[in-house]
């Protein structure tokens, strides 16, 4: 798990944003990736450029050592067989562009990604690797 | 009793258009189907909290890719979880989109907080919950 910055900030601070990269290819959660008590998250990226046979959906649990498939998650985010896609979380922009604090706070984070299939308990393993990098703001 | 509240266009100075904002307002457990009227690729969503006061809470909205009969909440997998804190708004921002070859139906329940972030995560919210999408 790799660890880099990206450019966020919370207005009118100078907080850089973290970047946990997770890479792969079975269901089960990466566990509490952060080890902080809270974190923003400002940006989810999934990249199955290298899953070309089914959707997937990242799942971001507010537990340690969740139970993919029996536990809710608390945000759940899908990216289409062969492509990337980032989400970007705000609760609003600033007029210099920059993007206001993430809106939402999780504690003890944990990833996990599946295939799209199964219903709200699906836990099957995409078939390819899928790299997500989740950036977070510790507010612990 | 969910309500489709409005649907914007967003045209060039030729008039084609660029994207529709539409907007529903959620305030039961049950599922609103179809809000953008067939398929389409979602831009962006906003989620707006309504629920104020000391036992407020927060909701999760679940977006989902399916306008059939067959769409159970709770069961059926929802494409977008996406949770609001109390008296709260969320922006979604998906870059390039993301493909609904269905339609799109959505869904706001009570979010109990916990390890596992609620049970069957179905109950309604206790305020309205104003759901913004923006499609092409």
């Amino acid at each position: 798990m790799a660890t880099e910055t990206f450019g966020y900030k919370t207005p009118g601070t100078d907080v850089p944003t973290d970047a946990y990269y997770i890479e792969d290819s079975n269901a089960t959660a990466e566990d509490d990736i952060t080890g902080d008590e809270k974190d923003e998250v400002y940006i989810v990226k999934i990249d199955a450029s290298n899953n070309s046979q089914e959707h997937v959906q990242t799942r971001v649990y507010m537990a340690a050592d969740p139970t993919v498939g029996t536990d809710k998650a608390a945000l759940a985010l899908k990216a289409e067989r062969g492509r990337s896609i980032t989400y970007t979380i705000t609760n609003g922009e600033q007029t210099d562009g920059s993007l206001w604090h993430g809106a939402i706070i999780l504690t003890a984070m944990s990833v996990a990604t599946t295939q799209e299939m199964g219903g709200e308990a699906g836990a099957t393993a995409p078939s390819g690797t899928v790299a997500v990098t989740v950036g977070v703001r510790d507010v612990a | 009793m969910a309500t489709a509240k409005y649907a914007m266009p967003i045209t060039n100075l030729f008039g084609l258009v660029l994207a529709t904002v539409r907007e529903v307002g959620v305030t039961v457990s049950g599922v609103t189907k179809d809000v953008r009227g067939g398929p389409c690729t979602l831009k962006r969503v906003l989620v707006c909290n309504n629920d104020t006061g000391a036992t407020a809470t927060r909701v999760s909205c679940k977006i989902y890719d399916d306008i059939s009969s067959s769409l159970v909440a709770g069961t059926s997998l929802p494409v977008l979880v996406i949770p609001v804190e109390a008296d709260e708004s969320t922006i979604v921002t998906i870059d390039p989109g993301l493909t609904f070859e269905n339609g799109i139906s959505v869904l706001c329940a009570k979010s109990v907080a916990g390890a596992s972030d609620g049970t069957t995560c179905t109950a309604a919210p206790d305020s309205d919950v104003t759901v913004q999408f923006l499609t092409t």
